[in-house]
C-alpha cells in the first residue's frame, strides 16, 4: 500500500518549513519508492485500460521467410534421418519464466517423384517430418516432437505402381506454443525437415510464412 | 476524472496560511489516495514488469483426471494451455523393412470392427496430446489442434476396386470446447499420411473447467467393398502419430 499523508496545521497557528514542505516529501517519498510506489491503492477501479500496456516491439513476422524463394529439400541422401533447416528467422528473445513464446509456420509444398529404383516406393521411402527448433546457447534445440507426411499421395503405398505421383502446391500449417520455466535466451527460431529416406523424393518448400508472438503478460 | 486545483493563490511576499494549506494538501494527496484515474497514467508505459508474475499450472490431459500432462501459463491478461505427445524416435521397423517414427500412438484396424460408429473421442486412446481440461475468464478462446494421421487402406490389386484415394473411404477430425464441435477437417480421403491442424476460436465464460477435446471419426464404404473383391494389404490401418493441442484464453 502506498499512501501519504500531511500534518494538518491549526488555524493561526505559523507553518514552519517543515511541515510545509512535509506533504511534499511525503508525496515523493510514496512514489519514488522510499517508502512505496503507485500500486492498485492508489488507483481507481478500471483505472488502467488496453491503451495503457505497453505495445510489443516489432516486428514478429520475418520478411524473408514470409516470402522465401523455392528450395529444393530431399532427393539427397545427405538429408537421410538428418534434421536439416529450412527456415531461419535470427531473434534475440530474453523469455522470462513462464513466458509464452508461440510460433507459426505455414510453407507450401510441392512434393515429385524421383524414383530410380527398379520398384515402386514404399511409404517408408517417401515420408518427411518437420519439428521446431529454437536456437539456445548457440545450440539448437529440439522444442516439439515430428510431424508427419507422407509425399506419397493416392494409393496404398506398398506395392504397385503409386510412387509416380505428384502433390502441387500444399499447405503444410504448424504452430506450437513454447512455455519455458527459466529464463531463456532465443537467437533464433528454426523448422528442420527429417527424412527416413531423403534419395527418391524431392520437396519443394516456398513461401513459409514463418512468425511469433511473444506474450509476456 | 481525477483532478485537484489550488484554492489559495499566493502573491509574492505573502505568508501561508493554514486553511489554504491543509487544503491543497488534502486536495493532492487524496487523489493520490486511491483516486488515481486513467488520465494521470501516460499510454503504453505498462508491461509486463508492473504486472504479478505469470504463474504455472498442470491441467488434466485426461477427460477422467488421471494424467495432467497439459501444461498451463496464467498471465494478467491472458492464459496459455498446451499438451503434447512425445513420439521422437525413428525405429519403428515399418513394413516391408525401414524404421520411421513410430509406433504409432493410436492404431484404428478397418479390418476387425475396431471402432465404433461416430464420432469418438481421440482421448480414449491417446494419454497427451488431444485433451484439455482448463480454467477459464469471460472472454475468447483460441488455440489449434494438429494431428499426424494415415489412412492407407486397400490395395488397388483388388480387382475391380476402385477403394484409393478419391472413393468413399474418409476420415475426419474435429475440436470440440464443451461438447460444442468449434473446428473439423471436413472428411479427408484415404490414401496418405498427412499432418493437419485445425485452428478454432470461440467466446468463453468464466467456469473452472472448460473441456477441449480432440474427436475423430472414419468411414470405409466405397464401392466394392464385397470382401470377394479386396485384397487386404498388411497394414489396412487409420493410424495416429504425434498429437499438439494449445489453446490462448484472452480475457474480456
Amino acid at each position: 500500500m502506498s499512501n501519504a499523508s500531511f500534518n494538518y496545521q491549526d488555524a493561526r497557528a505559523v507553518i514552519t518549513a517543515t511541515n510545509l514542505n512535509q506533504p511534499f516529501t511525503a508525496l515523493k517519498d510514496a512514489s519514488d519508492g522510499t517508502s512505496g510506489k503507485i500500486d492498485p491503492s492508489n488507483t481507481r477501479s478500471e483505472a488502467f485500460n488496453r491503451n495503457h500496456f505497453k505495445q510489443s516491439v516489432g516486428p514478429n513476422v520475418s520478411d524473408s521467410d514470409f516470402d522465401s524463394n523455392e528450395t529444393v529439400y530431399g532427393f539427397n541422401p545427405a538429408q537421410t534421418e538428418v534434421f536439416t533447416t529450412i527456415a531461419t528467422f535470427p531473434v534475440n528473445l530474453a523469455l522470462q519464466p513462464n513466458d509464452c513464446l508461440r510460433l507459426g509456420s505455414n510453407p507450401l509444398v510441392t512434393t515429385t517423384s524421383v524414383n530410380t529404383l527398379a520398384s515402386p516406393l514404399i511409404r517408408s521411402e517417401s515420408a518427411f517430418y518437420l519439428c521446431w527448433f529454437l536456437t539456445i546457447g548457440g545450440v539448437d534445440v529440439q522444442i516439439g516432437y515430428p510431424f508427419g507426411y507422407n509425399t506419397i499421395v493416392a494409393g496404398d503405398g506398398n506395392t504397385g505402381s503409386s510412387d509416380n505421383k505428384t502433390l502441387f502446391y500444399e499447405r503444410l500449417p504448424m504452430s506450437y506454443c513454447y512455455l519455458p520455466s527459466i529464463a531463456t535466451t532465443v537467437t533464433a527460431i528454426k523448422v528442420k525437415i527429417y527424412f527416413d529416406d531423403a534419395t527418391h523424393y524431392r520437396v519443394d518448400l516456398k513461401n513459409l510464412y514463418l512468425h511469433y508472438v511473444w506474450a509476456k503478460f | 476524472m481525477s483532478k485537484t486545483y489550488s484554492v489559495g493563490v499566493h502573491q509574492d511576499r505573502d505568508y501561508a496560511t493554514a486553511k489554504a494549506f491543509n487544503q491543497d494538501a488534502s486536495g493532492f494527496l487524496a487523489e493520490f489516495n486511491g483516486k488515481l484515474d486513467a488520465q494521470q497514467l501516460p499510454y503504453e508505459t505498462i508491461d509486463d514488469s508492473n504486472m504479478v508474475a505469470n504463474s504455472r499450472i498442470a491441467v488434466d490431459s485426461r477427460p477422467d483426471g488421471s494424467a495432467q500432462d497439459g501444461v498451463g501459463v496464467i498471465m494478467a491478461t491472458q492464459s496459455y494451455f498446451q499438451v503434447e505427445s512425445t513420439l521422437n524416435t525413428f525405429t519403428w521397423a515399418r513394413y516391408p523393412a525401414a524404421d520411421v517414427l513410430g509406433p504409432p500412438l493410436a492404431t484404428f484396424s478397418s479390418q476387425n470392427n475396431s471402432w465404433a460408429s461416430g464420432i469418438l473421442s481421440l482421448s480414449a486412446n491417446i494419454t497427451k496430446g488431444s485433451f484439455l481440461r482448463i480454467p477459464t475468464s469471460e472472454g475468447f478462446l483460441r488455440g489449434a489442434a494438429q494431428i499426424d494421421v494415415e489412412y492407407f487402406f486397400v490395395s488397388q490389386e483388388a480387382a475391380g476396386f476402385t477403394g484409393n484415394f478419391g472413393a468413399g473411404w474418409r476420415w475426419q477430425f474435429y475440436v470440440f470446447v464443451n461438447d460444442v464441435m468449434v473446428s473439423t477437417t471436413g472428411e479427408q480421403p484415404a490414401g496418405r499420411r498427412r499432418t493437419v491442424n485445425l485452428p478454432f476460436a470461440a467466446p468463453i465464460a468464466s467456469q473452472d473447467s472448460v473441456t477441449i477435446d480432440v474427436r475423430w471419426s472414419a468411414t470405409f464404404d466405397g464401392a466394392g467393398t464385397s470382401p470377394a473383391n479386396i485384397k487386404l494389404i498388411e497394414d489396412a490401418n487409420l493410424r495416429v502419430f504425434n498429437c499438439l493441442l494449445w489453446a490462448r484464453n484472452q480475457y474480456r
